[in-house]
């Protein structure tokens, strides 16, 4: 019988005994295994036969903090795409924050910065809420305007924000004059939209004509821009024709586009004349371009 | 063996690795942690024989080997014989009770411990000091353990039948 097959009939027959054996011998081949003949062992070993299993592992615990970690990348990235978004927004609006503050500072008017923080969430744009109110000294009938021109003027005032009736709101009305000629009228709305300016039959106004305000009203101080004289209504379109001449007014500001204002903040002369003006009571007319304050319900 | 009993085994044994090294080091106490790895090789023995238990013996001391260079082959050659000598009681030759089972995890705890620590040259003071203090308080923890985890095994396979 040869070795093999002296190792078969030991495999069958002798089965236990020979497996025990061999586990004998193999754990005396390991014990007798000196120092470095150990780390080969261990390096073999882990090397071939526990590779792949730790290699799985590894594979799953690399998943795992994959998995983790692309989850906070998520996170860390929506929260810096919002940063950004914010950022790129606060650069596009420096250029328009420097020419407000050099407006402001080109001014002798003391005028407040404030920010657009709710608008009127009708169809048409008639009113916005800004962030200043008695705490930042401001009134009732001051006006609001922008670098470029007029926009509105403060009705109902809190705290710490107001609201600010704007040039489209169809109560609003405001004494102006051309600067041109210097021919005096009144602007108000026509339309949810539209804006214009009527003046007595005669004046000599024509299209182009810068409009600004007249200081008349007590509300809004002569010179404050409003507008341009647009093409003058025809008497198809308007009555009373003979009488009035009728301009459509195309503002200086477009109300859209405005997030930022400034908040004329009176000097006490204009309060005194407004209480004068009212003390007065001397009818409709003379309040005309005051007549819209607090008109709103 | 099948190769349903034979994956079987294997995960049994491969999960009491994997909790050994993971898990049981929470259940601590003072350095003392209950032996999964016997209680999984007792188990594997009374099922399948000496054999199975022999392999099952070597595959676990060889695992554990590899990573203990300064003893290599005590564990190998203490779960070894553990194994084959369990493998005697394999419930197809003699019915084994509960308590049998508890018996025979607490000599198998003792055993392997005794051959360990000679093969792993152990001696004098030493010998006797990581007998008391470190195997007995850690036989009696595993022994537990092993007990409800033969409870539990034992309820399982009754309902089974």
């Amino acid at each position: 019988m040869n070795i093999l097959g002296w190792l078969r009939k030991a495999l069958t027959v002798w089965n236990g005994i020979f497996s025990f054996l061999l586990a004998l011998v193999f754990a005396a081949t390991l014990l007798s295994l000196d120092g470095p003949g150990r780390l080969v062992f261990h390096r073999v070993v882990t090397g071939t036969l526990l590779y792949p299993v730790q290699a799985t592992l590894s594979g799953l615990d690399g998943t795992v903090a994959l998995s983790r970690e692309n989850a906070r990348l998520r996170r860390e990235n929506a929260a810096l795409r919002a940063e950004n978004d914010w950022l790129h927004d606060a650069f596009r609006q420096r250029p328009r924050l420097e020419a407000m503050a050099d407006f402001q500072r080109s001014v002798s008017l003391r005028l407040k910065p404030a920010r657009v923080i709710a608008e009127d969430p009708g169809r048409f744009q008639a009113a916005w809420v800004i962030n200043l109110g008695t705490a930042d000294s401001v009134q009732p009938n001051m006006p609001v305007l922008t670098s470029r021109g007029v926009v509105g003027k403060t009705i109902r005032v809190y705290r710490n924000h107001s609201l600010v009736q704007l040039m489209s709101d169809h109560a609003f009305k405001v004494s102006v004059q051309s600067s041109r000629s210097r021919a005096r009228g009144i602007l108000e709305p026509d339309g949810p939209e539209r804006l214009v300016a009527r003046f007595p039959a005669g004046s000599e106004v024509a299209r182009g004509d810068s409009l600004t305000t007249t200081g008349l009203g007590g509300v809004f101080p002569k010179g404050l821009r409003i507008g341009t004289a647009g093409r003058e209504v025809t008497r198809q379109e308007r009555e009373h024709q003979d009488v009035i001449r009728t301009f459509r007014v195309e503002p200086f500001q477009e109300l859209n586009t405005v997030e930022e204002v400034f908040v004329l903040i009176k000097a006490d002369s204009w309060v005194l004349a407004d209480a004068a003006i009212d003390s007065l009571d001397a009818g409709p007319d003379s309040t005309r371009d005051r007549g819209a304050a607090g008109s709103r319900p | 063996m099948n190769v349903r009993g034979f994956m079987l085994d294997f995960l049994i044994l491969t999960g009491a690795l994997v909790l050994q090294q993971t898990v049981v080091s929470w259940f601590s106490t003072g350095g003392i942690r209950p032996d999964l790895l016997v209680i999984a090789l007792t188990a594997v023995a009374l099922r399948r024989g000496p054999v199975a238990g022999l392999y099952a013996g070597v595959y676990l001391g060889l695992i554990q080997d590899v990573y203990a260079v300064e003893a290599m082959g005590a564990n190998v050659l203490a779960k070894a014989v553990v194994g084959y000598a369990l493998g005697f009681f394999e419930e197809k030759v003699m019915k084994v009770m509960a308590a049998t089972r508890v018996f025979l995890l607490a000599s198998a705890l003792i055993l392997h411990d005794l051959i360990f620590y000679m093969a792993a040259g152990y001696r004098g003071l030493f010998f006797r000091d990581a007998l008391l203090f470190q195997s007995l308080p850690s036989a009696v923890y595993t022994l537990v353990l092993g007990a409800l985890v033969f409870y539990f095994a034992v309820g399982f396979k009754a309902r089974e039948n």
